[in-house]
């Protein structure tokens, strides 16, 4: 599709839904993603060449996401898989990456969905190999059909652990146990806002029986501390919290796993927003930094519409939800739609969006991360993973003459490696935080810059219009 | 607080004119309003770029800056990545490469600036990586490039282990003078009285001089710059010509030179990325499947004719202006000058050539 | 019950097997799946080493964190948890480029 009207950047559950809605509506569509096929994390898809051999619950998601793939395809949706956003320009032009080659698009209406990714949690050795995210872990299982490990060890909080670890048992892993982070009582605060959800109880009630079944315990106030291993992961020590999180002195315990899947819940994917220059809000209640955007799912640049994890924590439905509005929305302001049910279909999806907002807000809430769990960061843990800046260096800089994250990328260089920030910003921001006394969404944002990814010079430079050497 | 200068800007011009200072044993204060290199200076490729630098005065200039850097560096007692291994300056046709001869001898002749003219396969011998498009080279053995935030830093806080003040994240307000001999400078940390101040804010020039009621007239110029992963050592020196390209130390490469003049836009343009990584690519070649991770947008501050804007304000007495373009080649110059000038009133350059009056602009 | 292999038993029918290049010695994977997840099931953990030649792997999955990069037919970044395996892959694990930090 040469000229789409409408390009969507990610096709998890709200890109799905945003291009379904806008196709119906006639509006050209391209979704692109960056994975070998569609359905993002959500509907993660088996990798190519692998096909489900039989009917399993881990393969429920996937399933469902193979059926409204096939929905947006007979709506007339064309998909772009591999392909990489890495830039975004005032006039509009997109750029990306689709195997050797970069190409531009200049759609009319841009819809970015690009999701979340798994909210990065610092300890003395969790560089080591075989400490991953539940995220990986469920790329591994979901998509490959392979084990992350042998000996597994879930640490993190939030109910994305408890199913996390039901697939690995039924996919026959061995995990030792899964920790999480809160104690009972904290979550009690949980109960009334599951009055209603029945779907959800269900599923959580399916995963904590399978659990069970496994003799896999379930350690309340409890997480990891340090890890060790001699070239990969083999110990490490738990300890038990407070109701701040602190670790409590004389708790630790020491076990043998190999791997550590950690599950801290999500962070929005918010630098496509960034690039583009959409405006940027500070809200824990959603996941952390979000693009501020309107009911239509616009966001502070017309045109550009946010939808998903990536506009806020709050799961599979509510994402589906405002993908539809953003579809809606945006092959409405492109003239589509008239004389339709166009409005009608928004109105329903926001009422029923406002009911899983409400929802999901009150778990982030609940399982939002507790300060004391800073104190596992030590002058010697590595933070910018990809230069091997720890966190003693970061102290320093902070101390001498840095007040944002800015300051402290340009001066200690963590956030300049291949990720850009993608791993180490919100763990910069944090630690900026605890040594300044200011709040997260005080200390500022990395400033993002294409190309969003690495790519090859070569791709870039096939994209000058004039060949020659004239500069 | 009372101090006998301060100075406006700690990017590499204000750093370098506090660092001289300081070591002249005078009461200074170095003022930011964020922290020293936050600006220009960390958005630059760093380079000591002498050879294409004219008139005369800016050259002679340039050259004494670049001159001056290896004592700097050594009084400044840090790793500031020094590389003053000579720059090859390229050129891809033989018109240019006759061109270039020419400019070469004739900045000889100015100012007795040495580089040596070598054929395409000369250069490669020195620069393996070299396209065999390239059909000649000026090999300026003066030039080099220096890690421009290190360096910044290595100056500020060689300003404080001298004794003076260096102010991060406070913001000058208000200019007034007090009498003949003295300044009031009201910033968001207090007032301080100095019977010197010197504007070195770069980019920010203009506003500041705007706080004295005077016009210096220095715009931003954006330049866009590439920067690649970390790659084994591909080139030993810096490539100038078409365009830039540098080899850091840590591996990566910084690519790229464009220049516009488009107020303080911080956009990217992708077409002057697009050319500038295809010009990159053309003058080695093995950049193709290189990565690209990022890039950047900096802001040269830049007078009408290009030339840097020193010394004093006729009827503005202790106010001085050091700004303009390529701080960082003679930022080492810049700090010698001005203190030569405040404490001798005789700097050992005549600083006339780069004189603010040359605008007639009044006051 | 889980046997020896990483892979998981009864969950996908594979595409064919082919050999690929690992540091120079052979190992057994099947077309599609990913580098990451052929290395992880033929015991390999470590997929490339820090600037302080610490080991390093996989750790976010989806493509965000590259730690997971390794060198693939001369291509010396490459993510490996994204990046289907292809017949005759060359795969090489990378060093740091210099000693220390």
């Amino acid at each position: 599709m040469a000229s789409p009207e409408i390009v969507i950047v990610g096709a998890g559950p709200a890109g799905l839904a945003a291009g379904i809605e806008a196709a119906r509506l006639s509006a050209t569509v391209l979704v692109l993603d960056e994975y070998a096929a569609p359905g993002g994390q959500y509907y993660r898809q088996p990798a190519p060449g692998l096909t489900a051999a039989g009917d399993r619950p881990s393969f429920a998601h996937s399933r469902e996401g193979q059926e409204r793939i096939e929905d947006a395809r007979r709506a007339g949706v064309e998909f772009l898989s591999g392909a990489l956003v890495w830039g975004g320009f005032a006039d509009g032009t997109i750029a990306l990456q689709v195997g050797d080659a970069s190409r531009t698009l200049s759609p009319a209406k841009l819809i970015l969905a690009g999701g979340a990714q798994d909210r990065p949690v610092a300890f003395p050795g969790w560089t080591l190999p075989g400490v991953m995210t539940a995220g990986a872990a469920q790329a591994l299982v979901r998509g490959q059909g392979v084990l992350p490990g042998r000996r597994i060890l879930m640490a993190g909080t939030g109910p994305l652990q408890i199913a996390m670890a039901a697939q690995l048992v039924e996919a026959g892993a061995q995990v030792t146990a899964v920790l999480e982070a809160h104690r009972p009582s904290a979550l009690l605060g949980m109960a009334p806002h599951f009055w209603g959800q029945w779907g959800r109880l269900q599923e959580g009630w399916a995963y904590t029986r399978t659990l069970r079944a496994a003799r896999v315990p379930i350690r309340f106030g409890r997480t990891v501390l340090r890890v060790a291993g001699n070239g990969a992961l083999s110990r490490v020590v738990t300890v038990a919290l407070d109701g701040d999180w602190h670790p409590i002195p004389g708790s630790e315990v020491e076990v043998e796993v190999d791997t550590l899947c950690l599950g801290f819940g999500l962070v929005p994917n918010t630098k496509l927003a960034r690039l583009f220059g959409c405006r940027i809000t500070h809200d824990p209640s959603r996941g952390g930094l979000v693009p501020v955007h309107d009911e239509q799912m616009q966001t502070s640049r017309p045109g550009i519409f946010v939808a998903g994890e990536a506009a806020g924590i709050a799961g599979a439905k509510a994402a589906e939800l405002q993908g539809r509005i953003a579809g809606l929305s945006a092959a409405v302001a492109l003239g589509k739609g008239k004389g339709g049910d166009a409005g009608q279909r928004v109105e329903t999806a926001r009422h029923a969006l406002a009911v899983e907002l409400r929802f999901a807000r009150a778990l982030n809430r609940i399982f939002v991360l507790r300060l004391g769990l800073r104190a596992l960061v030590t002058d010697e843990t590595i933070i910018c993973r990809c230069e091997g800046i720890t966190a003693g260096v970061l102290r320093a800089t902070v101390a001498e003459w840095t007040r944002t994250v800015d300051a402290v990328r340009t001066v200690s260089r963590a956030g300049f490696g291949r990720c850009q920030g993608a791993t180490c910003e919100t763990l910069v921001a944090d630690l900026l935080s605890q040594a300044t006394g200011a709040s997260i969404g005080d200390v500022g944002q990395f400033h993002v810059r294409p190309p969003l990814k690495p790519i090859p010079l070569g791709a870039l430079a096939d994209l000058a219009a004039d060949r020659s050497d004239a500069v | 607080m009372h101090c006998d200068v301060v100075i406006i800007g700690a990017g590499a011009v204000g750093s370098s004119v506090a660092f001289h200072l300081a070591e002249a044993g005078l009461k200074i204060a170095l003022v930011d309003r964020s922290f020293p290199g936050a600006k220009t200076s960390r958005a630059t490729q760093a380079g000591i770029g002498v050879y294409a630098k004219k008139p005369r005065a800016n050259l002679m200039l340039n050259m004494k800056g670049a001159e001056l850097y290896p004592s700097l560096v050594t009084r400044l007692g840090a790793d500031v990545e020094l590389q003053a291994n000579g720059v090859l300056n390229v050129a891809l046709s033989e018109p240019d490469a006759e061109r270039m001869r020419d400019f070469v001898a004739k900045q000889h002749e100015t100012a007795g600036y040495k580089a040596d003219m070598l054929t395409g396969d000369e250069a490669r011998a020195m620069e393996p990586a070299l396209s065999p498009e390239v059909v000649g080279a000026a090999f300026c053995p003066l030039d080099g490039s220096v890690n421009s935030l290190l360096y910044v830093h290595a100056l500020a806080r060689g300003v404080a282990r001298l004794g003076g003040r260096v102010l991060a994240w406070t913001e000058v307000q208000a200019l007034t003078p007090r009498n003949a001999n003295a300044w009031s400078v009201v910033t968001s940390a207090g007032e301080i009285t100095a019977r010197w101040v010197v504007n070195c804010a770069g980019v920010e020039a203009k506003r500041i001089g705007q706080m004295v009621g005077v016009e210096i007239p220095i715009e931003p110029n954006r330049g866009h710059v590439l920067v690649t992963e970390a790659l084994p050592p591909l080139i030993r020196r810096r490539i100038s010509g078409p365009t830039l390209i540098r080899q850091t130390l840590s591996g990566t490469m910084l690519l790229g030179q464009t220049e516009e003049l488009v107020g303080a836009d911080a956009a990217e343009s992708l077409s002057l990325l697009a050319a500038q990584a295809a010009v990159c690519r053309r003058i080695l070649p093995g950049l193709a499947r290189v990565k690209v991770i990022r890039s950047f947008v900096g802001f040269r501050p830049w007078p009408p004719d290009g030339m840097p804007i020193f010394g004093e304000v006729p009827g503005v007495p202790g106010f001085l202006v050091a700004a303009g373009h390529s701080g960082i080649t003679w930022s080492p110059a810049v700090g010698k000058l001005m203190t030569e000038l405040i404490t001798t009133g005789k700097p050992s350059l005549p600083l006339e050539p780069y004189s603010i009056t040359r605008f007639a602009r009044k006051p | 019950m889980q046997r020896d292999s990483l892979r998981i038993a009864g969950f996908f029918r594979r595409g064919p097997a082919v050999q690929i290049e690992v540091d120079g010695e052979p190992v057994q994977a099947f077309e599609g799946e990913s580098i990451a997840a052929a290395l992880l099931a033929a015991g390999r953990r470590t997929l490339r080493h820090a600037p302080d030649g610490a080991p390093r792997g996989l750790y976010c999955g989806m493509g965000v964190c590259f730690e997971c990069v390794v060198e693939v037919d001369g291509d010396p970044s490459v993510r490996s948890c994204l990046t289907p395996v292809r017949a005759g892959m060359r795969i090489q694990t990378p060093r740091p480029l210099r000693e220390g930090n």
